[in-house]
């Protein structure tokens, strides 16, 4: 065997030793969790033979607690770039099979290197979580690697995509590194994200509660608003991972790949989607589904504030992203998730030049003391900071219902909407018509012989005077009055013409929007 | 005019707060949210509760009759709205709590949906003791 040979065979042994990662037992444990090895994992995800793994040989550096001379491959984390449907992205998988995933100063910088990479190279960083926690052996050089990697996520917040994949545990301190990205993918019984976990909650507070319960993909997915996807499995949220990329461009400066237009499917019928009679509900996806390309659309937080429905879709070929009020859920009222959810998804897109569609129909903000306690007025605040901010093409369509401190927080044309149209059905006024009778016409309501046929005439009159389009019309505020058929085709025509839109601001270090 | 003193005394009775289990105590002060905080309870999923504030309108389906899911329930008025109250999962109306015309808050059980099939909670924790990494030779 000739030296090169000999050479060559022993990378091989090396190369076979590291990536068997901690071993055939532990291998076999992760399986029956119903979970992937982090190597398979990317395998599935990457386009087939796209993977390069970087730092396969990298050896720990803890010298306490019996840690010498103890040999974890890759320090528990797979790195490397490869691409999904050809486009280039860089990864790093946590593998719970060395040191359950534990988070040690070599681990943490293999992590920093990749994103760095993805940073420089301007491409899209998946992280795919699973690990225990901090190694405790390590003590601060283990901290120090969660900070090193909480700031990078904040560098690279607006210049490329982030998504985190929670495929295991992310307890403690690492669960922040998700919640500062773009996206976070969860799978039911398989994700579990938690600052402290339920035996700590227990014998500090006696609160009794169980991993899945506290922190579970449903719960972060129905309740908190912490994960964005929920799927059913591993091979669903990866799915839902290449639709993602498939929409969203690979960098700030980059535009989101354009495809063949196609046309709505016919059977959905915008003009008989949404009943005449204010008070009757109807699902506003299908609204979407009827201006789309394909009736594609892909929805983000799909199960946390109902309320308000975000997602992409694409007109004319081009990604839009779509805010819309969902009057099936809590009438389509604005209140703190909802409003936290659409702010956040606003400036995603304006961070990554995604044109934003705005579908209106909603009665105003939520009544109650549970709201304003739970500060409605911070949280509703943030909508209106990020539509003001939003310097993409901003387009928004009044299907209906338009009242009061909503109707400007619904990227009005105050907000600097650049197109604003409105069905002939649109109610655009301060509030709605019984209400404002009520104010209005209390003297004359109160000393007619028949106050409540007097209401009702009033509330007719309001109706017929203000609870119609042609008032905002009137004064500018909306473009165009439109029959709901030509909304795509208004749509489109508003998109292309905003293409080269150039807008100047004050120049500002950064603004100080009302976290 | 009246003068009204300022109650301090309030401010000196420090409480103590542990944050990991058999650790140290804190003296500090707490914060009235966290002092009327509510403990966690499991959620019987087969309450129907009313989601905001509201006027029942109408029932589709009446005490003992079975449901699907997806089937209408009830129509519940907020927000100027007809909301239209779906089955969750297939199950027997058992309870009725609400009657037309009534005026409901927030949250309040109105109706319970015996469930066909019973709730089973998995439990499915995470061995964390993983984390001590192995004798590797």
């Amino acid at each position: 065997m000739s030296l090169l040979s000999r050479k060559i065979s022993e990378l091989q042994d090396r190369r076979e030793k590291a990536v068997q990662g901690g071993g055939e037992s532990a291998i076999a444990k992760q399986i029956a969790m119903g979970k992937l090895p982090a190597r398979e994992r990317i395998n599935q995800l990457l386009d087939p033979g796209s993977f390069f793994e970087y730092d396969l040989f990298i050896e720990h550096e803890a010298r306490e607690f019996g840690m010498e001379g103890k040999n974890l491959a890759g320090d528990g984390v797979v790195i490397g770039t490869g691409t999904i449907n050809g486009k280039s992205i860089a990864i790093y998988a946590q593998d719970f099979t060395v040191a359950g995933g534990s988070l040690g100063s070599m681990h943490a910088r293999k992590i920093a290197k990749i994103m760095d990479y993805a940073l420089r190279m301007r491409i899209p960083l998946i992280g795919i979580n699973d690990s225990g926690g901090a190694r405790i052996q390590e003590g601060v050089n283990s901290l120090a690697g969660y900070g090193e990697i909480f700031f990078r996520n904040t560098l690279a917040s607006g210049v490329i995509p982030q998504l985190s994949v929670i495929l295991g545990p992310c307890a403690g301190g690492a669960v922040y590194s998700p919640a500062l990205t773009d996206f976070v993918f969860v799978v039911d019984k398989i994700s579990k994200m938690f600052i402290t976990g339920p035996e700590v909650i227990k014998s500090v507070l006696g609160e009794e509660i169980d991993m899945e319960s506290l922190g579970g993909a449903r719960v972060h997915s129905e309740i908190t608003g912490n994960a964005h996807f929920f799927a059913n499995s591993e091979a669903e949220c990866f799915t839902q991972i290449k639709t993602l990329l498939e929409y969203i461009p690979s960098c700030n400066e980059c535009k989101a790949e354009s495809i063949k237009p196609t046309e709505p499917l016919k059977k959905f019928k915008i003009e008989k989607i949404v009943p005449v009679d204010p008070t009757k509900p109807y699902d506003v996806r299908d609204v979407i589904k009827a201006i789309t390309d394909s009736s594609q659309f892909f929805e983000v937080q799909e199960m946390w504030a109902g309320n308000i429905v975000v997602g992409f879709g694409r007109i004319d070929g081009r990604t839009v992203g779509f805010v819309a009020n969902q009057p099936l859920v809590l009438a389509g009222v604005l209140d703190c998730d909802s409003s936290d959810k659409a702010a956040r998804f606003i400036r995603f897109c304006d961070a990554f030049e995604i044109p934003i569609v705005t579908l209106e129909d909603m009665p105003g903000y939520l009544p109650g003391v549970d709201q304003e306690h739970a500060g409605v007025i911070r949280h509703g605040a943030k909508l209106l900071y990020a539509y003001s901010e939003a310097t993409v093409p901003k387009i928004t369509v009044i299907l209906r219902k338009a009242y009061g401190g909503g109707y400007i927080a619904m990227n009005s044309r105050h907000l600097r909407a650049d197109f604003v149209f409105a069905w002939p059905l649109a109610e655009i006024a301060v509030m709605g018509p019984e209400g404002a009778a009520n104010i209005i016409f209390r003297k004359e309501i109160m000393e007619a012989e028949d106050p409540e046929a007097m209401r009702k005439q009033k509330v007719e009159e309001y109706k017929k005077k203000f609870a119609n389009p042609y008032v905002a019309a009137a004064k500018g505020y909306i473009d165009s009055v439109i029959d709901p058929t030509e909304t795509r085709n208004y749509l489109k025509h508003a998109l292309s013409v905003s293409d080269n839109k150039v807008v100047k601001r004050p120049s500002k270090k950064h603004g100080i929007p009302p976290f | 005019m009246k003068k009204t003193k300022k109650i301090t005394e309030e401010k000196d009775v420090m409480e103590t707060l542990q944050i990991f289990p058999n650790a140290r105590r804190y003296k500090t002060n707490l914060t009235k949210k966290y002092k009327n905080r509510k403990q966690w309870k499991r959620p019987d999923l087969q309450e129907i509760h009313s989601m905001i504030p509201g006027v029942v309108t109408s029932f589709s389906v009446e005490l003992g009759s079975h449901v699907n899911k997806g089937d209408e329930i009830m129509i519940y008025e907020a927000m100027k709205m007809q909301n239209i109250i779906r089955a969750p999962f297939d199950g027997t109306i058992e309870k009725i709590f609400v009657k037309p015309g009534e005026k409901v808050p927030k949250g309040v059980v109105m109706i319970y949906l015996k469930s066909d099939v019973e709730f089973v909670y998995e439990d499915v924790d995470v061995d964390l003791s993983a984390i001590v990494p192995d004798p590797v030779v």
